[in-house]
């Protein structure tokens, strides 16, 4: 059996621990991380696959509503939280389960089991999926991957170029590229990443997708060739 | 030789949460001992300045933290309080005394939790 890749968003120190604990404690699931705020959760959703969160709801900053209003498409999530008033809101979000602190073993269990069985239904859909995210103006954006044209590099950030629109994110373009590697996408230049189904002219050191003229570096032209569908 | 948690807590509450795991029940005791003198503080802070949510927001957040330590009443007590400042159905004036109240119970708890830890810290040889 696969183990929930799992991660915790509490602000309490003890409901925190005692959270670790249960995790530790059942095989089904593999803590990665935890945080005491919705902002550094979102940010390292980004770049990591997670399957479950469980998640206080009234936290420093954003609230843990606010992220689940933000992120259309997060992973399963549990709601651990000391009122029973946003039981409501689990079940408008469609959370797996609501869990009221403190958390009983039992609950948690209980949780933990229907988290499994949803994962097991959907682990096909889960497989390779056509979408990506990305957080921009500190909300997560869905986008389609046959919409991407490029992913350029500026700065410490990626610009992501898009049918309908750019998206600036935190990024490295090492990690853009390890990401998109299962998918159609080459790396021509270290600030270049481009979407080989968009291309529609390549010269000596440059292509073009759309508008844009985009440069190929001398030591990526064979590779970008070699992936080419060259008659 | 079995454990037995002391009286001035809820004995079958605390046996009840952790199931006989006293490593876990322990690891909390401490890490309460060590963080409600803080929270003590950061809600008398709360207090001085009349910040009534910035108390609802303390309660809130600390309020299971006594069930887990086998003072289900203190839970009850800032359930109570927090929704009423939720709800406005009391002002920052009329809270005070309850918070202050809260705040005495919180001690209270603190002083049983600090002798609880070291008899289970002498029990688990730790």
């Amino acid at each position: 059996m696969n183990t929930l890749r799992s991660i915790i968003i509490e602000d309490d120190p003890l409901a925190l621990k005692h959270l670790e604990v249960l995790c530790k404690k059942d095989d089904r699931v593999e803590l990665i991380a935890s945080f005491g705020n919705s902002e550094d959760a979102v940010d390292f959703l980004t770049s990591n696959d997670i399957d479950l969160i469980f998640l206080d709801v009234e936290l420093p900053g954003n609230s843990g509503l606010d992220l689940l209003e933000n992120s259309p498409a997060l992973p399963q999530v549990i709601f651990a939280t000391a009122n029973k008033e946003y039981a409501f809101d689990a079940f408008q979000f469609e959370a797996t389960d609501f869990l009221k602190k403190p958390v009983k073993n039992g609950a948690f269990e209980s949780a933990v089991a229907k988290a499994v069985r949803r994962a097991s239904e959907t682990s096909v859909v889960r497989d390779k999926p056509n979408y990506i995210f990305v957080k921009s103006d500190g909300r997560l954006v869905k986008i389609m991957i046959s919409d991407i044209l490029f992913i350029e590099n500026v700065g410490d950030y990626v610009k992501v170029v898009t049918n309908t629109g750019n998206y600036i994110t935190y990024n490295t373009m090492r990690a853009v590229d390890e990401k998109l590697s299962s998918y159609d996408f080459y790396m021509v230049h270290r600030s270049f990443i481009v979407n080989l189904g968009k291309v529609v002219d390549i010269e000596d050191n440059s292509l073009v997708i759309g508008k844009a003229v985009i440069p190929i570096s001398r030591s990526n032209r064979q590779g970008l060739m070699d992936r080419l569908n060259l008659l | 030789m079995k454990f037995s948690f002391s009286t001035p807590l809820e004995t079958e509450v605390l046996d009840h949460f952790y199931e006989g795991d006293l490593e876990h029940a322990l690891e909390m005791f401490e890490l309460f001992v060590s963080q409600i003198p803080l929270v003590i503080e950061a809600l008398k802070v709360e207090m001085n300045t009349k910040n009534l949510e910035g108390c609802r927001m303390i309660l809130h957040r600390i309020k299971p933290n006594f069930t887990m330590v086998g003072n289900t009443p203190l839970t009850n007590h800032c359930t109570k309080i927090e929704g009423q400042i939720k709800t406005g159905q009391i002002d920052f004036d009329t809270a005070l005394p309850e918070i202050s109240s809260i705040v005495e119970e919180m001690a209270e708890t603190l002083k049983h939790l600090e002798k609880e830890t070291t008899n289970l810290q002498q029990f688990l040889n730790k």
